[in-house]
């Protein structure tokens, strides 16, 4: 029976000051179907979500939800046609219980006062018609991990009745497992009737569970295509316009395993602060030459890490050497005395100033006396230094002394890891360095990871398996606070499982 | 070319904002019984167009001066110092206690009552500073409340241990003259103030530019934990802008009463009308950069003096005494008019 | 002794009527997000609309009413620059107290200014709860009080509702801890904060009235000496819930009306201006104090949809 249309754009555009977001666009989404969006970072996906869920509006084009244009000029009208989103990072209200973020959902459709028992009684009904029942509807949404939180926004939409749902990038927070529980559970819901966007940049998910797929660079649809007659290669050539780059790991450099620039022995840290995961006796070590790798589902403890690691935060107990320097609870001016390089998570909330301008901020977290002579700013030096790593590193910017914030994304995220990188650091430690980024510049980076770690211990943390998988000579994991390391040979498929603390691994005791 | 692009859009949107107040105040103007038009030329006469006029348009200026250029220090660090009303207070009581009871020879004694002010009010803002830094208690509600403690410890010390009890109105003995300002312009009263005020802007304008504190200071300011990650001690840093603010608020205590009234009062003679208030504005007013600061605080003494000469002129049925304070306070919510029509104007756009 | 406690505790629970009608109305609006320093402001302007109001008609309800109208439209100027524009709430505020402060005076000088001693208006008059007001201690305690106070205690258990049984209350509360979550689940986060903000103008102005028409039955310049900071600390103090806050005020309330006694009897030869300072102290030292105080997350922080 062939599928009606439920859902239709056209020629939609949206632009933001300096680029253009959405370039006249044309998409359907057809009842019961899986619509992969496929795009890299930074292709307009999630504006065009936003678009559809009354979050943005278009500067041009139309929306047809069944066979009627609309306008959505608030979220309340695209709820009110029955579309849903679940966004990238979660719209629950982290303080309230499950029962009343599903309950506000409901304020905005009908007369509902506070949670009440109708509440409850819908609540309990969804979680037991869809299977659902490791939540407790009265738990705090902030305590819940990543995974139940998703379920939570799942049965907000159905709650609210939704049947056109959109998910962006759902499987980023998740296991390998989970993701793969998220998919059937996606499969089962298009079979019932419900009509589903899947926005994603992983073409392994796009051809898994979607009908079709419709491919979106810079703005523009480049195509769509019925899933069964495409493949990978086609798929990337679509999303980056040229084949991927081949990026190969040289195998490590035995002979430099000698020095060990980091080493950490049973480290913990107290579980006072609320809402932070307290890490238990972790120990690893890292060598100049190699790049160890540290995934696990977001939330177990990776922050804590590095934040113990670079001094902003306090260990209880535990010993962390620097280059042989007991560093354990040194200042983050200490530390970066040793020569240690960073790339915190959220670089553009922690790792700049935004309102600074780009030569001021190449110069944080360096207190050479090339910059810093007696208390005064040598500005010559900064701004020469500033101009070289702009060069180098392929920065957009017309001039080192515009604020930060003027610059993109990518641009904002290159700053940071060119003032690391060009430090020539020993130790150079990244979390999330990727992160949000576009292809190409993901290229660049991973390309100048590999180039530090001919110098330099590499520490890496991130959620993004793929990346851990090419870039590490080490893989470790952590889970609830604890850090295992996977034995070598260790594939996607087992990593997932210790990303769920399904397998245990011995502790591999570092010499 | 866009950097100038942006800077003449900022001058624009000033403008702009002190005209949409200059009509806003005519409309006060107009209530009162005045005509705008001749009343604006009074203001203007009594703010410039005399020698004795401008002196005393400078001679308001000058605490703003001072106390403006200290809150630019703890805005710009991020920090929400309300309490220069009450730094300058304190720098009054320690410029009061060096005059009165730490006598030295001529040039030293100045010095000493300067560093006394200094100290005192910037000890009195290193308290919130440090609350807020070891135990995050809020520093709008510390500077606020601290202010109103200053206020009344200053009526303490001058009714009581400090009064002098040769003079009928309530204050201080006489300081001697040792401690005396130097007078710029002869037979008028503007003093040597506004010398240390320029020092202190030029002061102000080296650090921010060509100093690792300035530098911190900014960095802390817009984002404390880039700022942590980048190995400043936070801490630090805002316990010392904390300092320098409240210092310079305690000069223009202290230069109120050595260049002005030499003597330490209270009661209906307050030393100051809410300048540590006012001075917030000038420092909003000026972008919070020292030159700005400068340049608002003349204007804004310039207007002072120059309603109150209306005042003078036309009789208080017409003008009640507080008609300045209401002109500044128009001032102010123009200078977040002037956002409005910034974000209006701006070219807007992002690097690609 | 028992009558010093009696009109202490008295006059404390009526100091602190204008701290909570103030309080409860700018406890909606920080929990929305919005902060409003100005309200030292509204009250001023407020006490002094009230009193010129009672003046014109005879008639100190009316006279509040004009208040209320005053300090919200001062309050919607200040939701309209922080919410629809995004200003810093914080310049907002400072520039509303500076400005309102000067307008204050400057319309008591047009108003009064030929006036060589206040004259008298009509106040709101203390009525006594019968029965109830004859029992010893806790009758002149409890029961002795203008309408307004009673009004204001049985605000609290109302408050106390709105907020945690209502979904508008919910709404409240959702914006303040997460706008952007908020909007996407249809909730118009800019209305809200409009009557919220709204809310902590007209609760400021009922506040202020009761001030210049409750408590002092004249009008002084400065007359409101930072009271509205005042509430702000027990706003922190009470961590945002409308049960602690009350309470905050109500502690305020009496070391306020303890600094009057004191300054009149003069006890211990303590000097008049430690006993004036006295409120402001206790305010920073409990503010000190309390740890474990989390202000609601979206506080002073705008909410601009094309951010994308």
């Amino acid at each position: 029976m062939p599928k009606t249309t439920i859902l239709r754009v056209r020629k939609i555009s949206k632009r933001f000051p300096g680029t253009i977001a959405n370039d006249h666009i044309d998409f359907d989404l057809k009842k019961g179907e899986i619509h992969a969006l496929l795009g890299e970072n930074g292709a307009g996906k999630t504006t065009l979500m936003n678009i559809l869920s009354g979050l943005l509006k278009p500067d041009e084009g139309e929306i047809i939800v069944r066979d009627k244009q609309v306008f959505f000029s608030s979220p309340i009208d695209a709820i009110r046609c029955k579309i849903g989103m679940v966004h990238q990072q979660f719209m629950l209200i982290p303080s309230f219980t499950v029962i009343e973020n599903i309950a506000l959902c409901l304020t905005s459709l009908k007369g509902f006062t506070a949670p009440t028992s109708k509440v409850r009684d819908m609540t309990n009904s969804l979680f037991q018609k869809y299977e659902i029942s490791e939540i407790d509807p009265d738990a705090e949404v902030q305590q819940l991990p990543a995974g139940k939180q998703q379920l939570v926004e799942i049965v907000k939409m159905l709650a609210m009745n939704q049947e056109i749902l959109i998910f962006d990038e759902p499987t980023s927070v998740l296991t390998v497992q989970q993701t793969g529980i998220l998919l059937e559970r996606l499969k089962k819901m298009a079979k019932v009737g419900y009509s589903i966007v899947l926005i994603t940049h992983k073409l392994g998910e796009a051809l898994a569970i979607s009908d079709r797929i419709t491919v979106l660079r810079k703005g523009r649809v480049v195509g769509s295509l019925e899933t069964r007659n495409t493949n990978k290669r086609e798929l990337a050539r679509m999303m980056v316009g040229r084949d991927l780059l081949e990026i190969k790991r040289p195998p490590a450099d035995e002979k430099k395993k000698e020095r060990k620039v980091l080493e950490v022995q049973s480290l913990r840290t107290s579980n006072k602060s609320r809402g932070t995961t307290t890490l238990k006796d972790i120990s690893f070590s890292i060598c100049k030459g190699e790049i160890l790798g540290i995934g696990g589902v977001q939330g177990n403890g990776q922050s804590e890490l590095f934040e113990a690691i670079t001094g902003i935060r306090k260990v209880v107990s535990g010993k962390m050497m620097i280059k042989g320097c007991n560093m354990t609870n040194a200042s983050p001016r200490k530390i970066i005395d040793m020569g240690v390089g960073y790339i915190p998570a959220k670089p553009m909330e922690t790792g700049i100033a935004l309102g600074l301008p780009v030569a001021m901020n190449t110069a944080l977290r360096d207190f050479s006396p090339q910059f810093f002579n007696w208390g005064f700013l040598n500005l010559k030096n900064i701004h020469q230094h500033a101009r070289k790593i702009i060069a180098e590193y392929n920065i957009q910017t017309s001039s080192e002394d515009l604020p930060v914030r003027s610059l993109s994304g990518g641009n904002q995220m290159k700053v940071v890891v060119a003032r690391e990188m060009a430090r020539k650091s020993e130790l150079l430690i990244l979390f999330d360095p990727t992160a949000g980024l576009d292809v190409g510049t993901i290229e660049f980076i991973h390309q100048k990871i590999l180039e530090a770690r001919k110098n330099a211990g590499v520490l890496l943390v991130s959620t993004d398996l793929d990346e851990l998988l090419l870039l590490s000579d080490r893989v470790a994991i952590m889970f609830r606070g604890n850090l295992r390391e996977a034995p070598r040979g260790f594939d996607r498929e087992k990593l997932g499982l210790m990303m769920a603390g399904e397998i245990e691994c011995e502790e591999k005791k570092n010499s | 070319m866009r950097r100038k692009k942006e800077f003449l859009i900022k001058c624009a949107s000033l403008i702009l904002a002190i005209l949409a107040s200059i009509f806003v105040a005519s409309i006060f103007l107009y209530v009162c019984g005045l005509n705008p038009a001749t009343a604006w030329q009074v203001i203007a006469y009594g703010a410039v167009g005399s020698r004795h006029n401008m002196s005393e348009s400078m001679v308001v200026a000058i605490p703003l001066m001072l106390a403006g250029l200290g809150v630019g220090f703890a805005f710009k660090c991020g920090v929400w110092n309300i309490g220069a009303e009450g730094q300058l207070y304190m720098g009054a009581v320690g410029a009061s206690a060096a005059a009165l009871y730490l006598p030295c020879p001529a040039p030293w004694h100045l010095i000493v009552v300067m560093l006394a002010a200094v100290l005192v009010g910037g000890g009195w803002a290193v308290i919130p500073g440090m609350l807020k830094m070891k135990l995050k208690v809020n520093e709008i509600l510390t500077t606020l409340m601290m202010n109103y403690i200053a206020i009344w410890i200053v009526h303490y010390l001058v009714y009581g241990p400090w009064r002098s009890l040769k003079e009928i109105n309530p204050q201080t003995a006489f300081f001697p003259t040792s401690t005396w300002l130097p007078i710029l312009v002869p037979r008028s009263r503007l003093h040597a103030g506004l010398l240390i005020g320029l020092i202190c802007a030029v002061f102000m304008y080296v650090v921010f530019r060509y100093t690792k504190l300035g530098y911190n200071i900014k960095v802390v300011g817009t984002n404390p934990k880039a700022a942590q990650y980048g190995g400043i001690s936070v801490s630090k840093t805002v316990i010392v802008a904390m300092f320098i603010s409240g210092g310079l608020a305690g000069l223009a205590g202290m230069g109120e009463l050595c260049g002005i009234h030499h003597y330490l009062r209270d009661g209906i003679y307050r030393i100051s009308p809410g300048y540590g208030y006012i001075s917030i504005g000038a420092a909003l007013l000026g972008g919070l950069n020292a030159w700005g600061i400068v340049i608002a605080s003349i204007f804004i003494g310039c207007l002072f003096n120059g309603v109150s000469y209306l005042k003078t002129m036309v009789g208080s049925e017409y003008l009640h005494a507080n008609a300045p304070q209401l002109i500044v306070g128009v001032l102010i919510l123009a200078v977040l008019a002037k956002g409005i029509f910034v974000k209006r104007l701006m070219p807007k756009g992002k690097e690609n | 002794m028992e009558l010093f406690i009696t009109t202490l505790l008295a006059m404390g629970i009526r100091l602190a009527t204008a701290l909570i009608l103030c309080a409860f109305g700018e406890t909606f609006s920080q929990r929305s997000g919005v902060l409003s320093i100005g309200i030292e402001g509204y009250m001023a302007f407020a006490a002094l609309m009230g009193f010129a109001g009672s003046y014109w008609t005879g008639n100190p309800w009316l006279g509040a009413l004009l208040a209320v109208a005053a300090a919200g439209a001062m309050s919607l100027v200040h939701g309209y620059l922080c919410i629809t524009w995004g200003f810093s709430q914080m310049v907002s505020g400072i520039g509303i107290i500076l400005f309102a402060g000067g307008l204050t005076s400057f319309a008591f000088g047009k108003i009064f200014g030929h006036f060589s001693t206040l004259p008298k208006v009509k106040f709101f008059e203390v009525v006594n709860v019968p029965m109830f007001s004859e029992i010893p201690m806790i009758g002149p305690i409890l029961f002795r009080h203008a309408l307004l106070t009673y009004a204001a205690f049985l605000l609290i258990p109302l408050f106390y509702f709105v907020f945690y049984r209502t979904k508008f209350g919910l709404k409240i509360r959702a914006v303040g801890e997460y706008a952007a979550g908020s909007d996407t689940m249809g909730i118009n986060v800019h209305i809200i904060r409009y009557i919220c903000t709204l809310l902590s103008g007209v609760m400021s102005g009922w506040a202020g009235a009761f001030l210049s028409l409750g408590i002092s039955h004249s009008f002084q310049e400065g007359m409101i000496a930072g009271r509205g900071f005042i509430v702000l600390a027990a706003i922190v103090l009470g961590n945002w819930n409308p049960l602690r806050v009350f309470g905050a005020c109500l502690l305020f309330g009496t070391v306020d009306a303890l600094q009057y006694k004191m300054q009149i009897l003069k006890y211990w030869g303590i000097p008049y201006a430690f006993w004036l300072m006295l409120p402001y102290i206790v305010a920073t030292g409990t503010l000190v104090i309390t740890r474990k105080t989390r202000q609601p997350s979206e506080l002073t922080i705008p909410y601009l949809r094309e951010q994308a």
